[in-house]
C-alpha cells in the first residue's frame, strides 16, 4: 500500500516536472519569471542584450542584470536567449513596431508558447537625453562637446530623425555650433540613437566686443571693460556706451580670466536664458600695437597653426585663444571649411613677422534675397493676384524694363501692403489700386510686400555710422493700441559713394543723411523687415529719390 | 477668570497657527498662472515682483509690478490669494486682478500628494491700455498637480487650464476678447535649488461687434516661464599674505526668473483692423533678486594644501557637512556605514516649506501626554544617543537606506561604493531613470556589482555622479575613503545645485 502510494507520489511529481520544463527553440532554459509574476508560467523578463533578426533570436541579460562578463557568455546564451518567428506582436515604449525595432539596453518582457517559442514582446526603450554643441560634422560621424566639457563622436546616417522645433529635418541642418540634444541608448559596445533634436531657436553669438581690461569682478563674475568696440562686418567700431561698461559671464563659460589682468580682451556674448547678453568666450592678450583687419577666403589650414588665404600673402597663425564664429555660431577654429568668406582680426606677433588671429568670422550661408519689382498695377483679382501691365525689374543698382505684364499672387498669409500713411490691409486691395504704380517685392511669383512708395533711381552705396528717428515723423494719431507707429528714420551714411547713371561709375561723395520713410522696402541677408534690421557698421546700398533724397530702397548683405 | 481662560486659549490658538510647523507644499506657485514671473521681495513679506505679458490688444504689452501671494492651510485645504497690481507707463497700461484659489490637497498610499485647484469666486481683473478698458466678465479655471516626495528631492508635475473672458470698453459692449491658457507645470523643490517651470500656450480671441465692419481676429503665444533659487561657492583669495587663513568660499544665493515667450498675432493695420498676416513677435526677459552672500567656516586643512581633492573638502568642511574643523582629517581613511550617512544627510538637507503658507491646525481639547515615549531605534544595533544616531534615523524614514539585514545597520562596518551608491540614487529618487531592478551597467565589472546596487550604480552613471576608473570599473567592494566621500558628496550637491536646474529650465527653454 505504501509502496503504490509512494508510486503515484513519484509519478505525480514527474508529470509535473514533465509538464512544467519546455523546450524553448533549441535552447534549454531555468524558468524565470517577471517581477510580480510568480504563478503563471512563460514569461520572462530583463535588459536585451542582443536582438538578432536575421537569426530570429534575442538573449537578455539575467534577472539581476547580470551577464554582461564574457565569462557568462555560454551560460547566458544557453538560458536567456528565446527565438522568434515571423509577425510576433512586438510593443515598443507602448507602440506597435517591429522586432527590428528592439534595440539592446530596451527592457524586454516576453511571453513563450507553448512550445517555447517567443508568443509576443514588448520592450521600453531607455534613452539618455546628451545634450552638447555640435563641434564638428561628418558625412556619417557628428562631434559632440557634451555640456561638462567632454567629446563623444556619434555614427550618423543620413535615415537618423533630426527634429527642431518638434518638426522634422534633416542631418544636414545640423550646423556645427548648433546646441543639440541626442537621444542615446547605451549598452556594451551598442549605441543606438533614436533621433537628434536642434535647439528650438538658435541662440546666435549677438556680438564680438574688444577693450581695455579695468577688472574682473569675481563676486558677480563679470569683466568691467573700457573703450569697447564691437566687431562688425569685418571692422571694429566703437558701440554707443561711453566710458567703462561691465559684461556678464554666461553660467556655462566657466573660464576665468588670469589673476593679474591687462592688456586687451576679445569677447563673443550670446544671450543668456534671462535675455541678457553674456560672455561665452574670452581670450585676453597682451597687444603689440599693429593690428589690423582683412576680408579675404579660406584655402586651408596647417597643422602648425596657419590660415592659408586666398589674397593675402600675411602668414596669419591661430592659436586656442582665437575667437571664430561661423554663421552665427561658435564654433572651433577646424569647423572653418575651404573658400569660407572670412573677417579676420589680426594683430603681429611681438616676436616674428606673423600675424596672430584674434578674431574670425564668417558667413558661409548666403541667402538669395526676393526680387524687387515695380510696374503699374492693371488689375486686381481681389484676394488672388495683381497684374502689371509691364515691369522693371532691380538688378544690382539698375532697373531692367520688360514690356509685358505679369501677374503675381496674394498669398493672405505672407503678402503685405504698405502705404506712406501705414500698413495697408491686402483684404482691401481692389481696382481703386488699379493705375498705380507700386514696388512689388516677390518670392518666385508669390508677393511679399507691395510699397506704394515713389518711383527712385539714385544709387547710393555708404557704411551706417548711425541711425536716428526722423524728428518729423508722423506719429499714428488714430488712437488705435494695436497699429505701428508710422515714424520715419535718419540713416547717417560714412564712405558713401553716389552712382553716376550717366556715367555709369560710383562717385565718392561727402558723408550723407538720408531719410528713410516708412513705406521703404528693406532687406538684409535675405529677410525683409524694418529699418530696424540695419545696424551702425552696416554696409547698404539704397536707391533713392533723386529729388526728395529719400531712400526707399535698402539692402544689406 | 473666565475671560483669563478666553485669553489664554486664544494666545494658545496664535501661537499654534504661526509656529506649526508647515508642511512642505507642492509648487509654491509664486509665479501664478497667467504665464508671469515673479522674485520675492527683499522687503515686503508675502510681496513678489512680479512681470506678465499682455496680449489682449494684438501686440505684446509687458506690465510689471507686484504680487502678493497669501495662503491659509487649513486641514489640508489651501486658500490662495494672488493680487497683482502691475503697469506699464510707456504703453499707458495698468493691471488689477485678485484671485482666490482653493486647493485641496490628498495624500496617497504611496506617499505622492495630489493636488486640486479651482477658483473660490469669480476673479476681479480690469486692465487698461491707452484709454481702453478690459473687464474680465467670465472666468474658469482648473490645476493639478502631483508631488512625489522623496528623500532629498520633491518633485512635481502639473497641469492647468484657465479661460477668461474680457468685456471691451465701458457700459453695455458685445466686443470681447477671450483668453483661453493651458499650461504643464514641471518643478522641483530641495535644498541646493529649486525650480518652476511652466509652459503655457495662450490663445487669444476678440470679437468685435461693434467695429464696423464687425470683425474676429485671433492670435496665439507659447510662453515658457521659469523661477529658480540658486547656490553658487566661488573662492575667494586673500590679498594679505599675512593673515591667519587661507583664502576661503563664499556661498552665493540668489533668485532668478526667466519669462521666454513666441508670439504670433495678426498684424493691424493704419486702420486698427487685423491683417492676415502674422507678425511674429519673441522676447526674453527676466527678474532677479539681488545676490545674498555668506562666508564659509575656513577649515584647518593645511596639511592638503595642493592636495587633488583639496577643494572639495575645503567647502565640504565649510559647509559643515563633514564634520570637526578639519585639522585631523585624514584623506585615506576608510569610512564606516555611520559616518556616511552622517554625512550624508548633513548633504542633503532639509526640503524648504513653503514661506508663503500659514498653517491653521484645529487646536485638540484633548491633552497630549506629557510622557517621554521611549525612543525606539529603528535598527538593532544602532542606540539612541550613538554617534548619528538622528542621521541613521531619518535616513531609514526617508528611505535612504533600510540597513544591512536582519534588522541591523551595520554601522562600523566600512562602508562600500556599492552600498553608498544605493543610498545616493535612493535619496534622489532616480531609480526608475534605467530598467528597474534589472539595469544592465556601463561598467566593466558589471556582473560583481551585487544586484541590489546595479539600478544605482546605472542611475548615477547616467546623472554623472560617478565615473568609471580607467579599466572602465565600478569596483563595486572598494571602501569608501574620505577622500572619495568627499568627491561623492561634492558631486551630489553639484548635480543638485547645478545640473538639475538645466533640465527643469535651460533645456525646456531649449528645445
Amino acid at each position: 500500500m505504501r509502496s503504490k502510494k509512494a508510486t503515484i507520489l513519484f509519478v505525480l511529481i514527474l508529470t509535473i516536472v514533465i509538464s512544467s520544463s519546455h523546450i524553448p527553440g533549441n535552447y534549454i532554459f531555468a524558468e524565470t519569471y517577471a517581477p510580480g509574476q510568480t504563478e503563471e508560467g512563460g514569461l520572462f523578463s530583463g535588459v536585451v542584450k542582443e536582438n538578432n533578426p536575421t537569426l530570429g533570436y534575442i538573449t537578455l541579460y539575467f534577472e539581476d542584470g547580470s551577464g554582461a562578463d564574457p565569462n557568462a557568455t555560454d551560460r547566458l546564451i544557453s538560458l536567456r536567449s528565446y527565438t522568434y518567428g515571423y509577425d510576433i506582436p512586438v510593443l515598443r515604449d507602448g507602440y506597435e513596431a517591429g522586432v527590428d525595432d528592439i534595440k539592446p539596453g530596451d527592457m524586454a518582457f516576453i511571453k513563450l508558447d507553448k512550445d517555447g517559442y517567443i508568443e509576443k514582446i514588448s520592450v521600453k526603450s531607455y534613452y539618455e537625453s546628451v545634450y552638447g554643441t555640435a563641434y564638428l560634422k561628418g558625412a556619417t560621424w557628428l562631434v559632440l562637446k557634451k555640456d561638462d566639457g567632454t567629446f563623444v563622436s556619434y555614427t550618423i546616417s543620413n535615415t537618423l530623425p533630426v527634429y527642431k522645433n518638434n518638426r522634422p529635418c534633416t542631418i544636414s541642418d545640423i550646423l556645427v555650433g548648433d546646441r543639440i540634444r541626442v537621444l542615446v541608448q547605451k549598452n556594451g559596445l551598442n549605441v543606438d540613437i533614436a533621433g537628434i533634436d536642434i535647439e528650438k531657436q538658435t541662440r546666435p553669438v549677438t556680438g564680438i566686443y574688444r577693450g581695455k581690461i579695468e577688472f574682473f569682478d569675481s563676486i558677480n563674475t563679470s569683466i568691467a571693460v573700457s573703450g569697447v568696440q564691437e566687431f562688425i562686418n569685418g571692422r571694429w567700431e566703437y558701440t554707443p556706451g561711453i566710458g567703462i561698461q561691465s559684461f556678464r559671464y554666461s553660467s556655462d563659460y566657466k573660464e576665468r580670466p588670469p589673476k593679474r589682468l591687462g592688456g586687451t580682451v576679445y569677447f563673443a556674448t550670446k544671450k543668456a536664458y534671462d535675455g541678457i547678453d553674456s560672455i561665452v568666450t574670452a581670450s585676453f592678450r597682451t597687444t603689440s600695437g599693429y593690428e589690423k583687419t582683412t576680408r579675404d577666403n579660406l584655402l586651408s589650414m596647417t597643422d602648425g597653426g596657419i590660415l592659408e588665404l586666398e589674397h593675402t600673402s600675411d602668414i596669419i597663425s591661430f592659436d586656442k585663444n582665437t575667437i571664430a564664429v561661423k554663421d552665427g555660431r561658435l564654433v572651433d577654429i577646424s569647423a572653418l571649411s575651404t573658400l569660407d568668406p572670412l573677417k579676420i582680426s589680426m594683430e603681429k606677433s611681438l616676436y616674428d613677422n606673423k600675424f596672430i588671429a584674434n578674431v574670425i568670422v564668417s558667413e558661409s550661408v548666403v541667402k538669395n534675397g526676393p526680387v524687387i519689382y515695380r510696374g503699374r498695377i492693371k488689375n486686381v483679382d481681389p484676394l488672388k493676384s495683381i497684374t502689371v501691365e509691364s515691369f522693371v525689374e532691380l538688378e544690382g543698382v539698375s532697373w531692367k524694363f520688360t514690356n509685358t505684364p505679369k501677374t503675381f499672387d496674394i498669398d493672405l498669409s505672407v503678402s503685405r501692403l504698405i502705404e506712406a500713411d501705414g500698413v495697408g490691409n491686402m483684404r482691401s486691395l481692389d481696382s481703386a489700386y488699379v493705375n498705380r504704380s507700386v514696388y512689388i517685392v516677390a518670392e518666385g511669383s508669390k508677393i511679399l510686400l507691395i510699397s506704394t512708395a515713389p518711383y527712385v533711381d539714385e544709387p547710393v552705396t555708404g557704411r551706417v555710422a548711425g541711425i536716428a528717428a526722423d524728428n518729423d515723423e508722423n506719429n499714428d494719431e488714430n488712437g488705435n493700441d494695436n497699429t505701428e507707429a508710422v515714424t520715419s528714420s535718419v540713416l547717417r551714411l560714412t564712405e558713401t559713394k553716389i552712382y553716376d547713371n550717366e556715367s555709369y561709375v560710383w562717385e565718392e561723395s561727402p558723408n550723407l543723411s538720408i531719410t528713410i520713410p516708412f513705406n521703404s522696402i528693406v532687406i538684409k541677408n535675405g529677410q525683409i523687415g524694418t529699418i530696424s534690421l540695419i545696424k551702425a557698421g552696416d554696409e547698404i546700398r539704397i536707391i533713392r529719390h533723386s529729388q526728395s533724397g529719400e531712400g526707399i530702397i535698402i539692402l544689406c548683405q | 477668570m473666565r475671560r483669563r481662560i478666553i485669553k489664554l486659549l486664544a494666545i494658545i490658538l496664535t501661537i499654534i497657527i504661526t509656529a506649526a510647523p508647515l508642511n512642505a507644499l507642492a509648487v509654491e506657485g509664486t509665479m501664478g498662472y497667467s504665464g508671469g514671473i515673479s522674485v520675492v521681495d527683499p522687503i515686503e513679506k508675502s510681496e513678489y515682483q512680479y512681470s506678465e505679458m499682455c496680449f489682449l490688444t494684438g501686440v505684446p504689452i509687458k506690465l510689471t509690478g507686484t504680487l502678493t501671494i497669501k495662503k491659509t492651510d487649513k486641514n489640508d485645504v489651501v486658500t490662495s490669494t494672488y493680487t497683482y497690481r502691475l503697469s506699464n507707463t510707456e504703453a499707458n497700461a495698468t493691471l488689477n486682478r485678485v484671485v482666490i484659489f482653493t486647493t485641496t490637497r490628498e495624500t496617497k498610499a504611496n506617499g505622492q500628494i495630489t493636488e486640486s485647484t479651482r477658483l473660490s469666486r469669480l476673479p476681479t481683473e480690469v486692465i487698461n491700455v491707452g484709454g481702453t478698458t478690459y473687464r474680465l466678465i467670465e472666468s474658469g479655471f482648473t490645476q493639478s498637480m502631483i508631488t512625489d516626495p522623496k528623500a532629498a528631492i520633491n518633485y512635481h508635475t502639473g497641469e492647468f487650464s484657465e479661460r477668461k473672458v474680457y468685456a471691451i470698453g465701458t457700459g453695455a459692449t458685445r466686443d470681447t476678447v477671450t483668453v483661453t491658457l493651458s499650461g504643464r507645470t514641471y518643478a522641483y523643490d530641495q535644498y541646493w535649488s529649486s525650480t518652476e517651470t511652466q509652459r503655457v500656450n495662450m490663445m487669444v480671441e476678440a470679437d468685435l461687434r461693434n467695429a464696423n465692419p464687425p470683425v474676429k481676429w485671433g492670435g496665439a503665444a507659447e510662453i515658457v516661464v521659469s523661477s529658480a533659487t540658486l547656490y553658487q561657492i566661488n573662492y575667494a583669495e586673500n590679498e594679505p599674505t599675512h593673515i591667519s587663513f587661507d583664502g576661503g568660499y563664499v556661498k552665493k544665493r540668489w533668485m532668478e526668473s526667466t519669462l521666454d515667450y513666441t508670439a504670433r498675432f495678426p498684424e493691424f493695420d493704419k486702420n486698427g483692423l487685423p491683417t492676415d498676416v502674422l507678425k511674429t513677435y519673441k522676447d526674453t526677459q527676466s527678474l532677479g533678486t539681488q545676490m545674498e552672500l555668506s562666508r564659509l567656516m575656513v577649515p584647518d586643512i593645511k596639511h592638503l594644501n595642493g592636495y587633488w581633492a583639496e577643494e572639495p573638502i575645503s567647502i565640504l568642511f565649510g559647509l559643515e557637512i563633514l564634520p570637526g574643523t578639519g585639522e585631523n582629517f585624514k584623506v585615506g581613511k576608510y569610512l564606516t556605514r555611520r559616518e556616511f550617512v552622517g554625512i550624508l544627510m548633513n548633504a542633503l538637507k532639509d526640503i524648504p516649506a513653503d514661506p508663503d503658507v500659514r498653517t491653521a491646525t484645529t487646536a485638540n481639547s484633548r491633552r497630549s501626554s506629557s510622557k517621554n515615549v521611549p525612543e525606539i531605534s529603528p535598527f538593532k544595533d544602532v542606540e539612541p544617543g550613538d554617534l548619528y544616531y538622528e542621521e541613521i534615523k531619518k535616513a531609514y524614514q526617508k528611505g535612504i537606506t533600510s540597513g544591512s539585514g536582519n534588522g541591523n545597520f551595520g554601522p562600523n562596518a566600512y562602508i562600500t561604493n556599492a552600498e553608498a551608491i544605493k543610498m545616493i540614487v535612493s535619496a534622489l529618487g532616480l531609480e526608475n531613470l534605467a530598467p528597474y531592478p534589472a539595469a544592465a551597467t556601463p561598467f566593466t565589472d558589471n556582473d560583481i556589482i551585487p544586484a541590489y546596487a546595479r539600478n544605482a550604480a546605472s542611475v548615477a552613471a547616467i546623472l554623472g555622479i560617478i565615473e568609471p576608473d580607467y579599466m572602465g570599473r565600478f569596483n563595486p567592494s572598494n571602501r569608501l575613503t574620505n577622500e572619495n566621500a568627499a568627491n561623492l558628496i561634492f558631486d551630489i550637491i553639484n548635480y543638485m545645485g547645478n545640473e538639475l536646474i538645466k533640465d527643469y529650465r535651460d533645456r525646456i527653454i531649449d528645445f
